[in-house]
């Protein structure tokens, strides 16, 4: 069966899109859920956060990266399937979860660039150059599909190719976002491109959800912007907490632990979001 | 630390409530004055609830919403114009008469509708 594929986007940079990533990762795998994350944001942070910056340094040197996967379509050379490129088992959750990674690096930010000015040099236009991203995603996936329940792309902010071909390739979208105004209008900015990758396989709105994150229930800008998210969007019923414990957990732990002392207080938040995501993704 | 310093705070003005009658009936007044204040904003927070100007102007036609604020009084309009931040240039100065609170809200209500249209269209 193919797996689940969730791109978690937002144009807006700081709404928790890699912790929301993260957290949810290990969240479903500790519960038996198989999930790959892909990392296609450049700072690298949900590779770091998933990884710990030991394993990442170790699978950059082996060159098991996403821009290394992608490198080969764009300069050639003996292709490498793509579950090479994916370690398996990481997370600092205790038990094992059934968690792989396709981690990032910076130098990621730079292969677009080079495929532009490659493939279009050689005719290609816009429109063929994000198909072919498309395909090679989706060329990707297809070969761990076996592998996997839930495919999770954490996207950079802004909108890249491959972060189109995420969205393209993508069943469900989640747009996590801080309930105050810009981050509402990040929203709208990006709704609309989504929507039409929707609409285009025969999907409706109601696959794209809004997360609220960093919420503040004492901030009455957050209880109104909260409210009025609501209304006009498809939202998570959970809200993720602003709290001090989901921005500690970020820091890899040598010694493997429990998600309740990962993220302390915030872990029952957490679990019922991953409960609400599994039911509403179909993931039961 | 800061309990022993609050321990120490309160015995101070405990003991000057207890020896000068003076100091302690201002005190009595001005806990009573702040008691009654706090009271009457925490009912009016409550008869205003999950009201939402923004969404409830969406519901009907802006006669009908302007007839839903009028059921409220002085105080919960201004917890709605607080709560909402509808007020960002304090034009209201925090005061207003129940019919300038209402014209208010109403108005940064219908604009912020066309406003989200707009977006919804981008």
């Amino acid at each position: 069966m193919a797996p689940r594929t969730v791109s978690v986007v937002n144009m807006k940079g700081g709404v928790g899109k890699s912790t929301t990533v993260a957290s949810l990762a290990e969240t479903l795998a500790s519960e038996g859920v198989r999930v790959l994350v892909i990392d296609l944001d450049p700072q690298s942070n949900v590779s770091m956060m998933l990884a710990g910056q030991d394993r990442w340094v170790e699978l950059r040197q082996a060159n098991r990266t996403i821009d290394e996967y992608f490198n080969q379509y764009v300069y050639g050379g003996e292709p490498r399937f793509f579950r090479e490129f994916v370690a398996n088992k990481v997370s600092d959750i205790a038990g094992e979860p059934a968690l792989d990674l396709l981690i990032s690096t910076p130098e990621f930010r730079y292969i677009e660039r080079h495929a532009l000015e490659k493939w279009v040099s050689q005719g290609f236009d816009i429109r063929q150059l994000n198909t072919r991203f498309s395909r090679l995603t989706h060329s990707a996936i297809e070969n761990v599909a076996e592998s996997y329940d839930l495919v999770l792309f954490d996207c950079p902010p802004g909108i890249s190719m491959f972060a189109e071909a995420a969205i393209e390739l993508s069943e469900f979208i989640v747009i996590p976002t801080i309930p105050d105004y810009v981050s509402r209008l990040g929203i709208f900015a990006f709704r609309k491109r989504a929507l039409r990758s929707m609409e285009q396989r025969r999907f409706t709105d109601d696959r794209i959800y809004t997360l609220i994150t960093k919420y503040e229930a004492q901030n009455s800008l957050h209880q109104s912007e909260a409210a009025l998210l609501k209304d006009q969007f498809n939202v998570f019923d959970t809200r993720i907490p602003q709290a001090e414990q989901i921005a500690r957990a970020a820091e890899w732990s040598d010694h493997k632990r429990t998600l309740e002392q990962k993220y302390g207080d915030a872990a029952a938040v957490i679990r019922k979001f991953a409960g609400e995501f599994r039911e509403r993704v179909g993931l039961i | 630390m800061i309990d022993r310093a609050l321990s120490s705070l309160f015995k101070v003005v405990t003991d000057e409530a207890v020896n000068n009658p003076a100091f302690g009936k201002r005190l009595e007044e001005s806990l009573a004055k702040f008691g009654q204040e706090l009271a009457e904003r925490r009912m009016a927070e409550r008869n205003v609830g999950e009201f939402h100007p923004f969404i409830e102007f969406k519901k009907g036609t802006p006669e009908e919403f302007s007839a839903r604020l009028g059921k409220f009084d002085v105080s919960e309009l201004r917890v709605i114009v607080q709560k909402h931040h509808l007020d960002p240039a304090n034009l209201l100065k925090g005061k207003g008469t129940k019919k300038t609170l209402a014209a208010h809200i109403l108005e940064a209500a219908r604009k912020r509708s066309e406003r989200d249209a707009k977006l919804f269209e981008y």
